[in-house]
């Protein structure tokens, strides 16, 4: 028991140090940083699991829909 | 997954009519419509006032808009706008569900923040946030100017100068940046109060009620099940809140890798406590979600963006799932097919959302999804960075870009975060065909359910009647498609503009997508707690997982991108030309 003990917080000190230490000392790096403050700054759940999830899809549907049923009369560029 | 042998439906090679009380297949079925039915009762009567005069004015407004300009114009825009703010979770009823039933907050660094904020530090977050708020407001209304301006200056022209009607486009594509801005800081300005946990308190005695009469019904003693549920519906608290933490929302590690994470971590050290097995029901919790998520497979999507779409998510999905699956079976021979055709599911389809519902209509192990989850989390991460900075680099169309992510990035959230770093025109071609994408999980766990019954399941060089095949044939899956079926078809018949507000976001965002993540995070927490980490190990060996998913995504990056290419270029330029 105290062997499972032990390595339950065991377990528990590598989350920590996952998820206080790691990660955020990855998304310093200058490829990641740029996504990873616009996700922030848009505040976009990049872990949801289907398109109801998340309101991005709502507003891409719409505007796809929208764009399908009214469409501009010609090419804008 | 099939650990649970007694209590599915399947291989009994017979049936009868108390299975429809007595198999939690069954139970699955009963569970999820009785939510459905609830959540047309609350959202269907109550339609934000107005709504059909609204829909109107905004239909009309499009109709002349689009008839007038060769672009979209800020009218046609404020008219998309003014139907998007009309949904009927807006409603008194829509707000309490939401409270009542809502997951752990998100947090950055005080824990607490996920179950518990205080007035004072709402009040400095909204003080924080009210800056960024303000800047980006003035951002827009200088964007709103501009783009008004350009405009104007086109529709001088009478919409005939090109030159003008190409930086009209562009003013007002930078407003629209500038519009979402204001929307996500506008969001985080209006930071409250809360505390939820007396709310998740409620939540899990009324979860315990739901599932333990069934239980109770399949001959299980209810009182233990609801004892240990509470252990269980504890992991999946702190799963959510891990999954709230905002570096952990960077990089997509969503409640269901957690979940697992955590209920390993218990069962592997210090062992599941043995009053919290009987309620460790991974398959009766993810056959429920799955009735749920029937619901939000809505057909009419699949047109969302025209004829381009269904061939590049409708044909070169299945293209590539049959494709790796053979690839898995013939050249890696892959041991298991059941992890085989899960991996290729969750590779080709969309993440998680497909490995669930592939692992259980073939009866997959759990170790098997877990693995597929893990590897569908790696890939995902990496993919949502490197994606969209390659297209970036090599100058890729955005619409070709985002048709490309979409098709390929597994994990729907990581394809709205890349989709919307590209540009606000990535995003709507990205979501879109993951979102059809996402549809096609209905018509692959059907198959994949009748292909297991009739062919991998049956002993070599054995014929399989019809009956034999119905009674094998995991009989949740008729409820997930009965549900797919029905809401299509009130989707359809009632309109999209009306469905929006009635369906979209009334009964489906409103009731049973909260349900069916609270389920599916149970399902993940309870595969978790069952599982063994050595047999875990097992399943890997040779990397041949891993090398399935490398040759598979490979050849869904090559295939997509081609087919993309020749839909939205060759073939279709013309609905390229107003995206």
């Amino acid at each position: 028991m105290l062997r499972g003990v032990v390595r339950l917080l065991l377990c528990v000190l590598v989350i920590l140090l996952f998820m206080f230490g790691v990660a955020p000392l990855m998304e310093r790096a200058p490829f990641i940083r740029p996504i990873v403050q616009f996700i922030e700054e848009r505040d976009i759940d990049a872990g949801a699991l289907y398109y109801t999830d998340i309101e991005e899809f709502s507003e891409a549907a719409i505007h796809m829909e929208n764009t399908m049923d009214y469409p501009p009369l010609d090419r804008p560029e | 997954m099939a650990d649970n042998e007694s209590q599915v439906v399947t291989d009994s090679g017979r049936g009868s009519i108390s299975d429809l009380w007595k198999k939690e297949d069954y139970w699955a079925i009963w569970l999820g419509f009785i939510l459905l039915v609830v959540g047309m009762i609350l959202y269907f009567p109550n339609a934000p006032e107005g709504t059909d005069k609204k829909i109107a004015e905004a239909n009309a407004s499009l109709e002349a808009e689009s008839a007038k300009a060769p672009f979209k114009t800020i009218a046609w825009y404020k008219a998309v706008d003014a139907k998007k703010k009309l949904k009927a979770t807006s409603s008194p009823v829509g707000k309490a569900i939401k409270k009542f039933t809502s997951k752990p907050h998100k947090w950055s660094s005080n824990p607490f923040n996920a179950l518990f904020m205080g007035e004072e530090a709402a009040k400095a977050k909204q003080a924080k946030a009210q800056t960024k708020y303000d800047a980006a407001k003035k951002s827009e209304a200088d964007a709103l100017t501009a783009a008004k301006t350009a405009e104007d200056s086109a529709a001088a022209k009478n919409f005939e100068d090109e030159s003008l009607n190409t930086a009209a486009a562009k003013a007002i594509g930078d407003w629209r940046t500038a519009h979402s801005k204001t929307s996500s800081a506008k969001k985080k300005a209006g930071a409250k109060p809360y505390n939820q946990l007396v709310y998740l308190i409620g939540l899990m005695i009324a979860l315990a009620i739901f599932f333990g009469i069934g239980m109770l019904a399949m001959g299980h003693s209810m009182p233990k099940f609801m004892i240990g549920f509470l252990f269980v519906f504890l992991i999946s608290v702190l799963a959510f809140a891990a999954a709230s933490n905002s570096t952990m929302k960077h990089y997509g590690i969503g409640y269901a890798a957690w979940a697992i994470i955590f209920g390993l971590v218990i069962s592997n050290t210090i062992g599941t406590p043995k009053w919290v097995m009987p309620a460790v029901q991974t398959e009766y919790y993810i056959k429920t979600g799955l009735v749920l998520l029937g619901a939000e497979i809505l057909f009419g999507k699949i047109l969302s963006i025209g004829i381009p779409g269904i061939f590049v998510a409708w044909v070169v999905t299945p293209t590539v799932l049959i494709t790796t699956y053979l690839f898995g079976q013939k050249i890696i021979k892959i041991p298991s097919k059941t992890l085989n055709i899960t991996i290729s599911s969750d590779m080709s389809v969309c993440g998680v959302s497909a490995a669930i519902a592939t692992a259980a209509a073939c009866r997959a192990k759990k170790e098997e999804l877990t693995l597929a989850v893990g590897l569908s989390l790696v890939f995902t991460s990496v993919m949502m960075i490197v994606m969209p900075a390659f297209i970036k680099a090599v100058g890729m169309p955005h619409v070709l870009g985002g048709a490309w992510m979409g098709g390929t990035i597994d994990a729907t959230g990581a394809v709205a975060a890349a989709g919307a770093f590209l540009s606000d025109k990535a995003l709507y071609v990205a979501a879109t065909i993951k979102m059809i994408q996402n549809v096609l999980i209905g018509v692959i766990a059907f198959c994949v359910a009748v292909y297991w019954c009739a062919k991998v399941d049956r002993v070599e060089g054995q014929r399989v009647s019809w009956m034999e095949i119905w009674y094998r044939f995991p009989k949740f899956v008729i409820g997930f498609i009965a549900a797919s079926i029905i809401f299509s078809l009130i989707y359809q018949s009632m309109g999209k503009d009306v469905a929006y507000v009635l369906v979209d976001h009334g009964a489906i965002r409103g009731l049973s997508k909260i349900f069916r993540g609270w389920f599916f995070c149970l399902a993940f927490a309870s595969i978790g707690l069952a599982t063994n980490f050595r047999e875990l190990k097992e399943y890997f060996k040779g990397g041949k997982p891993f090398i399935l998913y490398i040759c598979g995504q490979t050849f869904n990056l090559i295939l997509t991108l081609t087919m993309a290419y020749i839909m939205f270029y060759l073939v279709f330029p013309e609905i390229t030309a107003k995206i």
